[in-house]
């Protein structure tokens, strides 16, 4: 009978099928449908009864396509509503979007882009998704250097002669004063710029962790276990 | 293609492509821009759907059409504009709206395929998804003849790359696919799909799909791609067409990347995909490159070298250029001056190591130009002025 046929016999057989391959290329959803199915399949594993993953973490797509990513299986099951591919679907849906076990986070950056491409998300996650919205990580913010009204005294010093001609004999030349000051400036006008994007996505209803810009040559696991030190302190306080 | 400049004169198609937050759309903005300058008539087509790209070009909106960007507002930031600019936003849907409109032979027709549940469930966003209308709007852009030159921003480098395969994808779809063929058999469409079904069981595979998709989502799907057998000969000649364009000479990719090791890796990626596609690469543009303050200065000798490499401890260099400056108020300055300053260069540091990979990559005839990271975010045509001014500044 053709309903005993178990579904992943039927994937197998039907994707074989250059015509199917075509189709399933041909429409967008369904690879990253699939996608979702696979992560289904890890949070419902099973082993000597027990469920084989205490938590399984996925790391999505860019901004603007992880809604797509979370909406696929809810988008699939509507469309076809009955068969053995819209139960799929709708398991895939009840295991890991429908399900208060899940949270669906967010990483952005303090630049224009991300913080626009995040606040939109947010807004349609709020409206269009069924996930419960966790925390936005804000990543390598740049805090400027000049705190506490020393920016106000580079300004000083940067138009003081007296300043350029001593820092000059000091640093070698007076070039690399010049470069000591303006590296100074672009710090802090980044550092503007990263807080204005910060505040802009204040703006929106959510748990935010603000995560430093790390200095270092090598991303090795040194800077993971730096940054997750302070992700630690952050969801403790 | 040695530049920039040489890619504006010889090309008729320039497609940005690279990660998210590169600055794709500023680049292509700037592309266009200077062929009108140089007496082009430029459109630049965008898919980003912020406003960044209308507010640099001082507009107030963009629509899915090409708009002209006054000769004025460019004028009066001195740029002597010989040619005309014209700029628009992909809208996917509005698109795909269209092209059903325009090529399906009656209104009646195309309220066919707006009313089915197919379509009204999502299949607009899929098939109206922005890599298929991209290719849409190439093609008419380019097929147009209105144009000298067309720049086209894409999304994202791993949708890009869903954008360079949309055609063939496109076309094999429409090409002998026996599922298509199914759904818009007159059996079907008479609406007896599940008994025709039957007559067909000793195909394994339809008996699978049937017991996969359900005969009502099939009979719903055969009538929406019945609406639209009409499209299907337009859609893959159209596909087809931009197959070809893909491939041909008087088109140049363009990498826009940072110097960011992760963007990098990706528009490395990139590359090898048009090597592998055989699509013709022009170059590569790497925004957001920190400066080398110390190969500018000639060398690491001296106390900013001793601090950005590690030889003299920074508080130790701070006391002393502390003491210095402490008659002239400045002393609470040096630390802070000099900790940024060695932050600042490793940045310019790896940056460099990053581009050394690049060049190595791209080792052929392609350009790679450097824009430096600037102080702040490229909003208004004097920011694309001067980025326009490093990217086509004369080659020694």
């Amino acid at each position: 009978m053709v309903s005993k046929v178990r579904f992943e016999a039927v994937y197998n057989v039907a994707f074989a099928l250059p015509f199917v391959r075509n189709t399933m290329d041909f429409f967008p959803a369904l690879k990253e449908y699939f996608i979702m199915h696979r992560i289904a399949k890890f949070v419902s594993e099973k082993r000597n009864g027990r469920y084989a993953w205490d938590i399984v973490i996925f790391d999505g797509p860019t901004t603007g396509h992880s809604l797509f990513y979370l909406q696929s299986p809810k988008m699939i099951f509507d469309m076809l509503k009955v068969g053995a591919f819209a139960r799929d679907a709708r398991f895939t849906y009840d295991t890991i979007v429908g399900k208060d076990t899940t949270t669906f986070n967010v990483v952005t950056l303090a630049e224009e882009m991300p913080v626009n491409e995040t606040v939109q998300l947010i807004r349609n996650a709020k409206v269009s998704l069924d996930v419960p919205l966790g925390m936005v990580f804000v990543n390598m913010i740049n805090r400027s250097p000049l705190a506490n009204g020393l920016g106000e005294k580079l300004k000083q010093a940067a138009g003081d002669a007296r300043f350029r001609q001593t820092a000059g004999s000091f640093l070698g030349s007076a070039p690399a004063a010049e470069f000591a000051l303006e590296a100074a400036a672009f710090q802090r006008e980044r550092a503007r710029l990263n807080q204005h994007y910060v505040d802009k996505l204040l703006k929106e209803e959510m748990r935010y962790l603000q995560l430093p810009f790390i200095y270092s040559r090598n991303f090795d696991v040194n800077t993971i276990i730096g940054i997750s030190e302070v992700i630690r302190k952050g969801l403790a306080s | 293609m040695r530049s920039l400049e040489a890619l504006v004169r010889r090309k008729e198609v320039v497609i940005c492509v690279g990660s998210g937050g590169v600055g794709k759309t500023t680049t292509s903005a700037v592309i266009a821009l200077h062929a009108a300058i140089a007496g082009k008539k430029a459109v630049v087509c965008t898919i980003d759907p912020a406003h960044r790209l209308a507010d640099s070009l001082g507009l107030k909106e963009l629509v899915n059409e090409p708009r002209p960007v006054p000769r004025e507002k460019l004028e009066t930031l001195g740029f002597d504009v010989k040619g005309e600019l014209y700029a628009m936003m992909l809208d996917g849907g509005k698109t795909l709206e269209k092209i059903i409109r325009r090529y399906t032979a009656s209104e009646r027709e195309a309220d066919r395929v707006f009313n089915s549940v197919i379509y009204r469930e999502g299949a607009s966003s899929l098939i109206g998804s922005p890599e298929y209308m991209a290719v849409e709007v190439l093609y008419e852009l380019t097929e147009s003849g209105d144009y000298d030159l067309v720049v086209l921003d894409t999304p994202p480098a791993k949708h890009a790359l869903d954008f360079l395969t949309a055609p063939d994808r496109m076309v094999n779809f429409l090409t002998d696919n026996k599922l298509l063929n199914l759904l818009i058999r007159p059996t079907v469409k008479a609406g007896s799909f599940s008994s025709s079904f039957v007559n067909w069981a000793t195909d394994r595979f339809m008996v699978i799909l049937n017991s996969a998709l359900s005969s009502e989502f099939l009979t719903a799907g055969s009538e929406f791609f019945t609406a639209l057998n009409g499209l299907y000969d337009g859609f893959k000649t159209r596909a087809q067409r931009v197959q070809k364009l893909f491939r041909d000479e008087k088109l140049g990719f363009v990498l826009v990347t940072s110097p960011n090791k992760l963007t990098l890796d990706e528009a490395a990626y990139f590359h090898s995909k048009l090597v592998e596609f055989r699509m013709p690469f022009s170059g590569v543009v790497v925004n957001k490159v920190h400066r080398n303050y110390l190969k500018a200065l000639g060398g690491a000798e001296g106390p900013l070298g001793d601090l950005a490499h590690g030889r003299k401890k920074a508080e130790e260099v701070a006391l002393h250029f502390a003491a210095d400056l402490k008659s002239l108020g400045y002393d609470d300055l040096a630390p802070v001056l000099l900790e940024n300053f060695a932050n600042y260069q490793m940045l310019a540091e790896i940056d460099e190591k990053n581009l050394e990979r690049l060049a190595y990559m791209v080792r052929g005839e392609e350009f790679i130009e450097h824009v430096p990271y600037f102080e702040s975010d490229i909003h208004d045509l004097a920011g694309l002025r001067r980025i326009n001014d490093y990217l086509f500044a004369p080659k020694a």
